[in-house]
């Protein structure tokens, strides 16, 4: 009988046993490359690929990808062709800017796990990409008609007794999470609003819109708390401790204060903001002053 | 002889998802250091269109901004232009992105920069992200400026003496000239934007701006005010000095022309009034370039305590409603 041996064991490399990452983490920096670079897929090509560039944690648990370029690549029907020179320039050049970063593996702009992906896989975790540590490959799709869902994955060889071919593995999906830091949220808030406009653009500035926006959201989170407790009240639901608790420890944490109190603390501020504002306007009226007056003398 | 830039007709930029995306990322990674980076596209119609972006390696913009346009860093960008030009990205430059603190944009190596890029390209815009300001109100703070056309003329003439800025018509207000931005998204970024439209909110945008920052605003303001008034005070210390100087020349003229009067009674040809000029130097007009910026300078921080006010004041009054 032929056995199917699949493996995830800390592979030996050398003297070091190597650990497999278990979690990626995406930047959604890396993530909106990745979808700028499937518009520039030639008609030809069945999909962009590329390396990802970021950063590993020590035990090599996980990793962090932070930027991805474009590699080019030849794909036929049974091979494939990856333009190494570009790939290793383009990874000096990266360097540069951050010279902590590593090589973390690749992506491709679809969901496509064929043979070829583990010839790319293969080379990726050879002497160009992540070696000694493995590669991992990251998918999102933009060819097919789907949600973009980003997945990742790691590849265990897989070996048929006797078989010493290349390009056999088996990818192995791995925990993944796309990262939004503060800011990505900031420049989220555009980009959803212009998502929202029949042209797909949005103008870049803060507004009063902006506030009433938050305000409304705020409102309706209250709303929604108040409805879920008053049907615990009455019954309709079933109370969960967790957020009970929660309620509570948030509910403690707002000072007590009477509403003549937050009504004086408003006064006193609104009183600073506008002397701030009063002295900033003579300052303004004092530069115009000088302009025009320079040139007078 | 380097030529002058004409002016750019553009009159608005457009940037892609991905570029904004990058620019804020590497400037808040690199903060509270200043960073840099470049920007390519296109002008179309009337718009820049930012399709991508690179960063600099950190040392281009350390210290005076020259080092933007050193040897290395220019190699350092022709050589990510050409990688970048092999897998189909645009490649016509359209100025650079850099990150500014609490709107600190009038600096003479900006300047400097910007004129460089503009001479290569008339369309060249600089972006400019306010980290620490984004950071503290939780918006995206991105402006987009260039060198205005009176400027332009003012620097061809390579001086800003009183008279040349009444020629040209410059003054502090119109040292750089801001350009709308506004983001464009692909159909891929539309989907991935709906596919998460429920987000946590932020609710931080509530919040009444922090003291400190209000407080470090009109530290920068009372600083700038100082240099002001160096600079002014040199100015004045020259105008006084002209003074001086004209009386002299004024007093030697009256001698010449009783003198002349004497020559003319007696017969004898006149001295000429005119050798004034050889004999007397009038002090040189100092360039009237610093105070434009720190003019500017201080004028947009009034601009921002003004804008935060506003924010303040909106927030404060609004729940009452």
């Amino acid at each position: 009988m032929t056995t199917l041996q699949t493996a995830r064991p800390p592979v030996q490399t050398g003297r070091q046993a190597v650990q497999y990452p278990t979690k990626v983490t995406i930047d959604a920096r890396a993530l909106f490359q990745i979808m700028s670079h499937a518009l520039r897929r030639k008609p030809d090509q069945p999909r962009v690929i590329g390396t990802l560039v970021g950063t590993r944690s020590d035990d090599g648990n996980e990793v962090e990808v932070k930027s991805a370029y474009i590699v080019p690549i030849d794909e036929s029907e049974d091979q494939v062709d990856i333009n190494i020179e570009y790939h290793k320039e383009m990874f000096q050049l990266v360097r540069r800017v951050n010279p902590e970063s590593v090589i973390l593996g690749w992506y491709a702009t679809s969901t496509k796990l064929d043979n070829l992906s583990a010839l790319i896989h293969d080379f990726y975790s050879q002497e160009h990409g992540t070696y000694p540590h493995p590669a991992v490959y990251v998918t999102v799709p933009t060819t097919e008609v789907s949600d973009i869902e980003v997945r990742s994955f790691i590849s265990s060889p897989i070996r048929l007794p006797g078989d010493v071919g290349l390009g056999n593995c088996i990818f192995l999906p791995i925990q993944n999470e796309v990262v939004y830091t503060d800011t990505d949220n900031s420049a989220m808030t555009v980009v959803n609003k212009a998502a929202s406009s029949r042209m797909r653009n949005a103008e870049v500035f803060s507004d009063i819109a902006n506030l009433d926006q938050t305000i409304a959201e705020l409102i309706e989170s209250i709303d929604k708390v108040q409805t879920y407790v008053r049907k615990v009240l009455n019954g309709k639901s079933e109370a969960s401790v967790a957020v009970g608790k929660y309620l509570y420890r948030t509910l403690t944490l707002l000072p007590m204060l009477s509403n003549l109190t937050i009504e004086e603390l408003y006064e006193s501020y609104l009183e600073n903001v506008l002397a701030v504002v009063h002295l900033t306007q003579a300052v303004k009226t004092q530069l115009e002053l000088t302009s025009e007056l320079t040139p007078l003398v | 002889m380097p030529a002058y830039p004409e002016f750019g007709t553009a009159d608005q930029v457009e940037l892609d998802a991905a570029a904004i995306f990058q620019i804020t990322r590497h400037l808040h990674d690199q903060f509270p250091r200043s960073a840099g980076g470049i920007l390519l596209g296109m002008e179309l119609e009337g718009t820049i269109e930012v399709t991508e972006t690179f960063p600099l390696p950190p040392s281009a913009s350390e210290g005076d901004g020259s080092n933007l346009r050193s040897k290395a860093i220019l190699e350092y960008q022709s050589q990510m232009i050409e990688q970048l030009k092999q897998v189909g990205s645009d490649t016509q430059i359209q100025g650079w992105y850099v990150s500014s603190s609490l709107g600190a944009i009038y600096e003479q190596s900006f300047l400097d920069n910007m004129f460089f890029y503009q001479q290569q390209n008339r369309d060249a815009v600089m972006i400019v992200h306010d980290v620490a300001m984004s950071r503290e109100t939780s918006t995206l703070v991105l402006k987009a400026f260039r060198l205005s056309q009176q400027y332009l003329s003012a620097r061809r003439e390579n001086k800003f003496t009183t008279e040349s800025l009444e020629t040209n018509n410059l003054d502090f207000h119109d040292l750089l000239e801001e350009l709308p931005i506004r983001v464009h998204n692909s159909c891929l970024t539309n989907l991935l934007s709906t596919q998460n439209s429920q987000q946590v909110p932020t609710l931080k945008q509530l919040e009444v701006p922090n003291r400190t920052l209000v407080e470090n605003n009109i530290e920068d303001i009372l600083d700038s005010i100082d240099d002001f008034n160096y600079d002014q005070n040199n100015y004045n210390y020259y105008q006084r000095q002209l003074i001086r100087e004209k009386q002299k020349v004024h007093a030697w003229q009256q001698r010449r022309r009783a003198e002349n009067a004497a020559l003319e009674a007696a017969g004898k040809p006149t001295q000429s009034v005119e050798e004034w000029k050889v004999l007397f130097k009038l002090p040189e007009e100092p360039s009237r370039l610093d105070n434009l910026l720190i003019s500017a300078q201080l004028h947009e921080y009034c601009e921002q305590i003004e804008e935060l006010a506003a924010v303040a004041s909106t927030n404060l009054v609004a729940p009452k409603f």
